[in-house]
């Protein structure tokens, strides 16, 4: 299928409507407003529905001013929120009901074991009783319990709002919390009390998900060594904090903690498996694409639809879904819907370091690296050319992903690492062939253990290959330097200049990439 | 019968040499059962990412597991009034750390001569 150039109406959309969550940061206008404003908007559009040009800004507009209303809308608190009955430090423990809606993490801390998970609450204890609220809480139980998705709790423990820990300035904890709806913390430390008041209350798709995941978690856990199976169960199942700080650190120094997360690539891996594997049985080709597709959801659900997968999984689907509709696709409009339907459900995420770099990192994938090939010779890229255009179009793309996430990486995490163009050249194949083993150790753990276990050293060669490889090239002369604190605007400027290079090189002929499936 | 498509082959291509191939890392590690230790870099402090004491800022001290923010401050305030560090030991000089704390940290720390 040939990705013909075509009209890109989404990403006007999804440009405008980012454009209105980050202006409601700074212009307090009230929800009233904003309502009005888009109103106007829709109207003037209507009226100049035949004007080309006219009729597209007021639509451009409409959906700035629906963007700053969705990231206000997202930032006030129900009436009768949590947060109203305890707007402070509550000295003495409080009792609170309420649904467990994440999966129980079992963390580890160094007094000992707890259970963290975010509960929706139903009824709190204040002076006058019992009263029924809502809103989301982050509870930590500092023990280790049986509560689950889905379980009915009443909890006795402190509620306080969450307090910055991180020496790190640029990152806010209770920012990050309030980004996901969260205003308050609860603590049920050794003197606390929990009672489970009834099970499976939750959806019940979610909860087989949940338990789904805690034994494919299982099985990693019972054929590798724990920090192995951290890796793997970071790379297949999302869940990143078994892995201990000083393997993260190797990652974060090489900048390669991409392949520890799920990504855009891990995401095509998975799909390709499937697909090939859907492809041995003998079922009809539309039946091969509605269940891969179906996989894939079911995929970016059982790993907690963080925002990468979610758009991976978007892009895949719309991928896979143009051959079901026999309709051509536009990668760029693609990542707009996928961006557009994030930004939808949760505005704020916006402003979440994973969606920036997912994001950008595909927009380079997509726009600016072929644009990049282009500059080269054609001669070089060519077949016929073999190692060399293999090198040419591998550390090309490399380094234009580098330079174009270089810029937030720098901001978030005070490090430039330009070992990354070449350690992402070993990693990235290594990883590969690690999330083969992963679903392959599953399957084979699932039908025939015996076959598990040499899956399980295949993994464990490659494994610690790869993070021998890792920590040679963090060891290596230059590999990344800490930056002091870099200011916005200069981010701003080094985002001015990618987007700028990448509009002037739009006339020239960009090379066409290697179809993907 | 031997008629595969294509993607069978891949499947099953696959699928034999990860057999082989654990089948003979199986036989090598009863075999010689050191060598399994020497494979699981992972576990060992040899792969701990090491920071130059010399280059170190406060900040990517408290990032390294038992520093906190007085051992980090003493830590930068120790080699502004003394120089450059010389050997990892110097740093039991610091005020606060002893051996034991020395011995935790100093995996984390490299001294880079210049």
């Amino acid at each position: 299928m040939n990705l013909v150039k075509t009209h890109r109406p989404l990403l006007l959309v999804t440009v405008a409507f980012g454009l209105g969550i980050f202006f409601s940061q700074y212009l307090r206008l009230s929800p009233g407003w904003c309502v009005f404003a888009a109103a106007v908007c829709l109207f003037l559009g209507a009226i100049n529905f035949r004007h080309g040009r006219g009729g597209g800004l007021f639509i451009a507009v409409l959906f700035v001013v629906l963007g700053m209303l969705c990231a206000r809308e997202a930032q006030i608190p129900a009436r009768d929120h949590l947060l109203y009955s305890y707007p402070r430090y509550q000295k003495w423990p409080v009792r609170l009901e309420g649904l467990v809606i994440s999966d129980v993490q079992k963390r580890v801390h160094f007094k000992g074991k707890k259970d963290v998970f975010i509960l929706k609450a139903r009824r709190c204890e204040t002076k006058d009783g019992w009263k029924e609220v809502s809103g989301k809480v982050q509870v930590q139980i500092f023990r280790d319990t049986r509560v689950c998705y889905g379980d009915e709790v009443r909890l006795t423990g402190k509620i306080y709002k969450p307090f910055n820990y991180s020496p790190d300035e640029k990152f806010s904890y209770p920012e990050y919390l309030r980004r996901q709806g969260i205003y308050l913390m609860f603590s049920v430390g050794r003197a606390g009390a929990y009672e489970i008041m009834r099970s499976h209350a939750g959806t019940g798709w979610k909860e087989a998900s949940y338990r789904l995941k805690k034994r494919l978690m299982k099985i990693f856990q019972e054929y590798l060594t724990p920090n192995e199976a951290a890796i793997m169960i970071g790379m297949i199942l999302g869940d990143r904090y078994f892995i201990p700080g000083y393997i993260n650190e190797l990652f974060v120094q090489t900048g390669t903690s991409h392949i520890l997360a799920i990504s855009g690539f891990n995401v095509g891996i998975v799909a390709f498996i499937v697909f090939v594997l859907i492809k041995v049985f003998p079922i009809g080709r539309r039946w091969q694409y509605v269940l891969t597709i179906a996989f894939l959801i079911f995929y970016a659900f059982l790993t907690g639809a963080q925002s990468s997968v979610v758009r991976a999984a978007i892009m895949a689907v719309v991928f896979l879904s143009s051959f079901l509709l026999e309709r051509e696709i536009e990668p760029l409009n693609s990542l707009s819907l996928a961006a557009l339907l994030i930004l939808m459900f949760r505005p704020l995420a916006l402003f979440e370091v994973g969606f920036q770099l997912s994001f950008i990192c595909v927009w380079a994938l997509i726009v600016l690296v072929p644009r990049v090939l282009g500059l080269w010779p054609k001669s070089f890229l060519e077949k016929e050319s073999g190692v060399i255009a293999f090198c040419i179009q591998s550390l090309s793309g490399s380094a234009t992903v580098w330079v174009a996430v270089a810029g937030l990486i720098a901001y978030y995490f005070q490090i430039i690492t330009p070992v990354t163009i070449l350690a992402n050249l070993v990693v990235i194949p290594l990883s590969t062939v690690l999330i083969i083993l992963g679903f392959g150790m599953i399957l084979a753990a699932s039908l025939m253990p015996a076959a598990a276990i040499l899956f399980a050293l295949c993994i464990k060669v490659t494994l610690n290959v790869m993070i021998g490889c890792i920590y040679l090239f963090s060891q290596s002369p230059w590999a990344y330097i800490y930056v002091t604190a870099v200011p916005v605007w200069v981010v701003g400027v080094y985002y001015m200049f990618i987007f700028g290079t990448a509009w002037a090189l739009r006339k020239r002929k960009s090379f066409e990439m290697p179809k993907a499936m | 019968m031997f008629s595969l498509t294509k993607e069978e082959k891949l499947v099953l291509l696959i699928l034999g040499l990860v057999l082989l191939l654990g089948t003979g890392l199986n036989f090598i590690f009863k075999k010689t059962p050191a060598l399994k230790d020497i494979v699981n870099l992972m576990d060992s402090q040899a792969i701990y990412p090491k920071v130059d004491l010399n280059q170190v800022s406060y900040v990517q001290l408290l990032k390294i597991p038992y520093v906190g923010p007085v051992t980090a401050k003493n830590i930068i305030d120790y080699r502004r009034e003394n120089g450059q560090f010389s050997s990892l030991e110097q740093l039991l000089s610091v005020p606060g750390i002893n051996v034991g704390r020395f011995k935790k940290i100093s995996p984390y720390l490299k001294v880079r001569h210049r």
